[in-house]
C-alpha cells in the first residue's frame, strides 16, 4: 500500500463515518483485496481465506467509529485483519484436533453425516412447500449462489423486492424446519 | 454469502457513526468518576482517625502513589488496546501489571521486614469488610470502564478486562487504605493488596466473556 493510497483510504473512512455509502463501498472493496493478500501472505492458499476476509469486513464495519483520522489507516486495518486471522487459525486448530481424535472419529463422522442428511432432507421438503416466488428466489440465492442483483435481473424484480421475498421465505422456512424437526 | 454481496449490504447499512472521543478525554472522564466514587465511599464509611499523624507517612504515601500509577496506567492501557492498531508497544499492557506487582511486592516486603525485625506483623484474621470497601469504591468506575471498552473495539478482550479491573481495584485499594485503621503488614497484604490479583484475574475472565468479538459471519449465513 502506497502512502497516497493509505491517505485516500483514511479519507474514505472519514467519509464513511459520516454516512457516505459510496465512499464506504469503495473502501470495503479495497480492504477486501488487501485483507485477502494479507491472509495469503501469512498462511498461503487456504479454503477459508474468504471467510477471514468477510470476518474482517464485518469487524471493520463494527469498529469503524474507532478509526482516528489523525492516525494512519494501515495499522488500524491490519490490526483488525490480523486479529480475525488469528481467530480463524484458532478455530481451524480446534477443528483439526477434534477431527484427529482417533477415539471419536468413526462414530462422530457417521453421526454427523446422518444428522446432515436429515437436515438437508428437511430443508428440501420445506423449500418445496414455499410459494412459487419465494421458492425461486431462495433456490437462485442459495442453491445456485447468485447475488441479489443477479436474481433480480433474472426474475425481473427489484433488488429490494428480492430481499423482502427472500426474508419472507426464510421466515417460512424456519417455521417449517422447526415443525419437521419436532415431528422427527 | 459472497464478499461482493456482503460489501453491498454493509455499505447500505453505513449509518453515520460518532467517532470515539480522544484518549486523554476518556481517561480524564474515567478518572473523574473514579475520584468521585472514592470520595463518596470515604464520606459514607469515614476516614481512619489517625490518618494525619498515626501512620508512617512515607510508607503510606509511596503505596498511594504506586496505586495511583497502577490505576491510571491500567485504565489508559485498557482504553488504548481497545482501539485497533493503537498499542504500539507491549509496555502499554505490561507497565500497569508491573506497577501492580510492585504494590503487592511492597506489602510482601512489609511482612518479611516486620518478621525479620520482630515488629508486630498482625494476626491471621478474616477481614472481608476491607474487600467490601475496595469493591464499593471500584464498582462504579469498573462498570463505567467496561462500558467504555465495549463501546470501542477491544482486540484483546482478556487483557482489556484484566487492565480495567486492575485499574479500578487499585483505586478501591487506595480507598481501603484510607478508610481501614488496621495497618499491620499481614492485614495489608492479605486484605488490601492481594485482592488486586483477584480483581485482575476476575477482570480477565469477565473481559474474555463480555468484551469478546462475536463471529458475525456464522449468524449472517
Amino acid at each position: 500500500m502506497t502512502v497516497e493510497e493509505e491517505a485516500a483510504l483514511g479519507r474514505m473512512m472519514v467519509a464513511a463515518q459520516t454516512g457516505d455509502r459510496h465512499a464506504y463501498e469503495s473502501l470495503l472493496t479495497r480492504v477486501a483485496a488487501l485483507a485477502l493478500a494479507f491472509v495469503r501472505r501469512r498462511v498461503g492458499e487456504v479454503p477459508w481465506s474468504e471467510d477471514v476476509v468477510q470476518e474482517s469486513l464485518l469487524a471493520v464495519h463494527r469498529a469503524r467509529h474507532t478509526y482516528d483520522p489523525a492516525r494512519p489507516f494501515a495499522p488500524w486495518m491490519y490490526a483488525i485483519v490480523k486479529n480475525r486471522l488469528i481467530d480463524a487459525l484458532r478455530a481451524q486448530r480446534r477443528r483439526m484436533l477434534r477431527e484427529l481424535d482417533p477415539d471419536v472419529v468413526p462414530e462422530r463422522a457417521a453421526h454427523a453425516a446422518q444428522e446432515r442428511d436429515a437436515f438437508f432432507r428437511d430443508v428440501r421438503k420445506a423449500v418445496a412447500t414455499l410459494p412459487e416466488n419465494q421458492r425461486r428466489v431462495i433456490e437462485l440465492l442459495k442453491f445456485e449462489d447468485l447475488s441479489v442483483r443477479e436474481v433480480a435481473a433474472r426474475l425481473g424484480m427489484t433488488e429490494t423486492n428480492v430481499k423482502v421475498t427472500a426474508h419472507r421465505g426464510y421466515r417460512a422456512l424456519r417455521q417449517q424446519i422447526e415443525e419437521f424437526t419436532r415431528a422427527d | 454469502m459472497r464478499t461482493d454481496d456482503l460489501i453491498q449490504q454493509l455499505a447500505s447499512d453505513a449509518a453515520p457513526v460518532r467517532p470515539l472521543r480522544p484518549l486523554a478525554l476518556r481517561v480524564a472522564a474515567w478518572a473523574v468518576v473514579a475520584v468521585t466514587s472514592l470520595i463518596a465511599v470515604m464520606l459514607l464509611m469515614g476516614l481512619r482517625r489517625e490518618l494525619g499523624d498515626g501512620i508512617d507517612q512515607a510508607d503510606f504515601a509511596l503505596q498511594a502513589l504506586l496505586l495511583i500509577v497502577t490505576a491510571i496506567s491500567a485504565a489508559t492501557g485498557a482504553l488504548v488496546i481497545s482501539v485497533p492498531g493503537a498499542a504500539r508497544s507491549p509496555l502499554v499492557r505490561w507497565l500497569p501489571v508491573v506497577v501492580g506487582a510492585v504494590c503487592v511486592g511492597w506489602a510482601v516486603g512489609g511482612v518479611v521486614y516486620a518478621t525479620a525485625t520482630g515488629a508486630p506483623v498482625g494476626r491471621l484474621t478474616f477481614a472481608w469488610h476491607c474487600v467490601y470497601k475496595t469493591t464499593s469504591v471500584a464498582a462504579v468506575p469498573g462498570a463505567l470502564l467496561f462500558v467504555m471498552l465495549r463501546r470501542a473495539a477491544p482486540m484483546q478482550p482478556l487483557w482489556a478486562g484484566l487492565l480495567a479491573l486492575l485499574g479500578t481495584a487499585a483505586v478501591g485499594v487506595l480507598g481501603a487504605n484510607i478508610i481501614c485503621p488496621n495497618d499491620r503488614p499481614l492485614h495489608l497484604l492479605l486484605w488490601h493488596m492481594a485482592p488486586l490479583i483477584a480483581f485482575a484475574a476476575g477482570g480477565a475472565a469477565l473481559g474474555a466473556w463480555l468484551l469478546r468479538w462475536p463471529r458475525d459471519l456464522r449468524s449472517r449465513r
